[in-house]
């Protein structure tokens, strides 16, 4: 059996596969702003969940936390979220030319011809679009997140809203609103506007052939897969697994790389991890130092530009011990 | 009276034996840190490129370190960077800072005004010596360029990067020591030898090219280190971009460039001024010369090289090389550029493997 871990900005994602790449058991749990304590609190689950014995053979990591995480599991294969979303969705459906995701805090297009990712790109400066923004939106209209989009389908008439930016977007909404138009009218508008804005950032320059497939959180919401197939003019597949396709992908991808049969260690859920940032004070950079403990031992530290604090090299300069002291 | 230019790349040492020659006090400006980034962005306009960000942060720190004479570079017209000197000069002021003097460096449009101020500076100076000093100073230009260029086809073949980054350092010392001819030609064919020997020429990396707005391209700082970024992941960087590369096409008047703006009408009919057709074109010769993939980048909304964008995107369709597009300003964040970039290799990487 082998485990991915896709730890996102707002949901950590569990997917246990076999030998024969099928899925066994997946989970889907908000990471809260700690991803440490998202991933134990997940790795607890499976534990007391799981009927079966798990014997796992390999386990992958994946998603903007993907290196922490990494840390915390002794990850066989560490990988970025593109590719293992492409290794996922490529699995069940091998013919798909492109696949679109619109996670909580970013979103992707990613190019497949002939089984291969060729291109991809990814939004760069704007969360307009993203499941953060809905989330948002969501809750300032009083619709919980998950009945947002059948509202989108209930709509009668089709109401502009601005898409560009999120600022824009918000009071244009209730500049609508006030005017009296229904929430689900806003809702659908608010659809549109989300996906105009992904075709506009992403697509740009990009060949959009079908099969399309649509996944992450926000493939959830029918209203958006709804705006979706009207502005592309052609079917949008959403898979089954949607939610946990970059979890997917990483175990097979731990799956191709390592053979050897290990017992999974559960034993990281009571290990005591923890991150401690600190500001460089050697250069007037003053990088941004984080660093990963693992009950009281420096197991890893990034963010200094100059690879300074890189762990093992330098343990022994004289700058480390001035600040384990101070 | 003391000068200072703002920062690109490792050029200051060439500038440094300039003046040292012309006998005009010279102090580099502080190394580009996240304080001079920061500075530079408070005082400047808001949708300015970065490049005028982190100029006007040089300037700045360089003031505060005392300085009274400050040169700018940029020619009249290749885009709004020919406007820098004069808005970074009123910013200076409105700042506080007052008794400086901001004078345009190298003016292209106008070498008879250049020549005159240098004589104002230091009145001794003949016309024998300048030549001398901007021949050394192109000498060591053009060696900084190619010890640069030899760390890029250097990294991937060797098995530890960072003993090639040390030796890049104790070059770039030896380069700031030496003012003579000969010895400079020594000291690189030294370092040539001892990078040739590090390599192992077994192992076959990929190759991607970089092309893009000239400062995001030379000033590693402005880049968030994205060439020692590939490097490390074991890409063998291509970037002819170069000081020494421009210099040329201005000592040929302009013919390499014209060359250029012809290899790219397929696509760009028009110039789209700066460096937008010479992207597309080396982005054409990339391509024919069987690299894997491009990475444009420019400073965020750089309008010549947004022109090129489009371009690019036929380029890449017609010749079927993968291109990536990045932009910075002074909020990039460098997770974001490492998963980008980790992307891109791996997909290459696996394209490799199919074909």
């Amino acid at each position: 059996m082998y485990l991915g871990i896709d730890v996102g900005s707002v949901s950590t994602k569990f997917a246990l596969i076999d030998e024969n790449k099928r899925l066994i058991f997946s989970l889907y749990i908000r990471t809260e702003g700690n991803p440490i304590q998202a991933m134990k609190r997940g790795l607890k689950m499976i534990r007391e969940e799981s009927s079966f014995p798990i014997r796992m053979k390999g386990v992958g990591t994946t998603g903007s936390a993907r290196y922490l995480a990494g840390l915390l599991v002794e990850a066989d294969i560490i990988k970025n979220e593109i590719i293992s979303h492409a290794i996922g969705t490529l699995n069940f459906i091998p013919e798909v030319k492109t696949i679109i995701d619109i996670g909580g805090q970013d979103s992707k297009l990613i190019i497949i011809r002939d089984g291969i990712p060729i291109d991809f790109s990814m939004n760069t400066i704007c969360a307009a679009g993203t499941g953060s923004f809905l989330d948002h939106q969501a809750q300032r209209l009083g619709v919980s997140i998950e009945e947002f989009g059948d509202y989108a389908l209930r709509a009668k008439t089709k109401v502009n809203i601005a898409g560009r930016c999120t600022v824009f977007s918000e009071s244009d909404m209730i500049h609508k609103q006030q005017l009296g138009f229904s929430k689900e009218d806003i809702i659908r508008g608010l659809c549109e506007a989300i996906v105009r804005n992904y075709l506009a950032n992403l697509g740009k320059g990009k060949e959009i052939l079908s099969p399309v497939v649509f996944q992450g959180g926000v493939a959830s919401n029918r209203g958006v897969v709804e705006a979706l197939e009207r502005q592309l003019r052609t079917e949008v597949i959403v898979p089954e697994y949607h939610k946990v396709m970059g979890a997917i992908g990483v175990a097979i991808l731990a799956m191709e790389t390592t053979h050897k049969e290990k017992e999974f260690n559960f034993s990281v859920i009571d290990v005591d991890f923890r991150t401690r940032g600190f500001e460089c004070d050697g250069c007037p950079n003053q990088c941004e130092v984080i660093e990963v403990l693992r009950e009281d031992l420096v197991i890893s530290r990034s963010g200094d530009r100059c690879r300074r604090w890189e762990v093992g090299s330098l343990e022994k300069t004289s700058a480390f011990v001035e600040i384990e002291r101070g | 009276m003391k000068c200072s230019l703002p920062h690109m790349g490792n050029y200051y040492l060439a500038f440094k034996s300039f003046f040292k020659t012309v006998e005009i006090d010279y102090s580099p400006a502080p190394p580009i840190t996240k304080r001079t980034i920061e500075l530079g962005a408070k005082y400047s306009p808001e949708f300015v490129c970065l490049p005028f960000k982190i100029n006007l942060g040089n300037l700045i720190e360089a003031l505060e370190e005392g300085v009274d004479l400050l040169f700018q570079s940029g020619s009249r017209g290749a885009c709004r960077y020919g406007s820098y000197l004069d808005l970074q000069k009123r910013i200076l002021e409105d700042i506080g800072f007052k008794d400086f003097r901001m004078i345009r460096l190298f003016d292209t449009t106008d070498i008879g005004e250049s020549w005159s101020q240098l004589k104002s500076l230091n009145p001794k100076i003949s016309f024998f010596e300048l030549l001398k000093a901007l021949r050394l100073t192109f000498a060591k230009i053009n060696t900084i360029d190619k010890a640069e260029d030899l760390i890029r086809h250097t990294k991937p073949y060797v098995s530890k990067s960072s003993e090639v980054e040390s030796l890049h350092q104790n070059f770039l010392q030896d380069i700031d020591r030496t003012d003579n001819f000969r010895e400079l030609k020594r000291k690189t064919e030294k370092f040539k030898r001892s990078l040739k020997e590090a390599r192992n020429l077994n192992i076959q990396p990929l190759k991607i090219g970089i092309v893009g707005e000239l400062y995001v391209v030379m000033e590693p700082n402005s880049n968030l280190n994205l060439e020692r970024q590939l490097g490390d992941m074991g890409v063998e960087v291509f970037r002819p971009l170069t000081l020494s590369h421009m210099l040329k096409d201005f000592l040929f008047l302009g013919l390499p460039r014209r060359y250029y703006l012809r290899l790219a009408r397929p696509y760009l009919k028009f110039d789209g001024c700066a460096h937008s057709n010479i992207s597309v074109a080396e982005a054409m010769l990339f391509a024919k010369h069987k690299l894997d993939g491009v990475i444009h980048i420019k400073p965020h909304a750089c309008m010549p090289e947004v022109t090129a964008m489009s371009a690019l995107c036929n380029v890449s369709k017609d010749y079927n090389i993968p291109v990536l597009f990045l932009s910075f300003d002074e909020h990039t964040s460098s997770v974001g550029l490492k998963t980008r970039l980790e992307a891109f290799v791996e997909l290459l990487k696996r394209k490799k493997k199919c074909t």
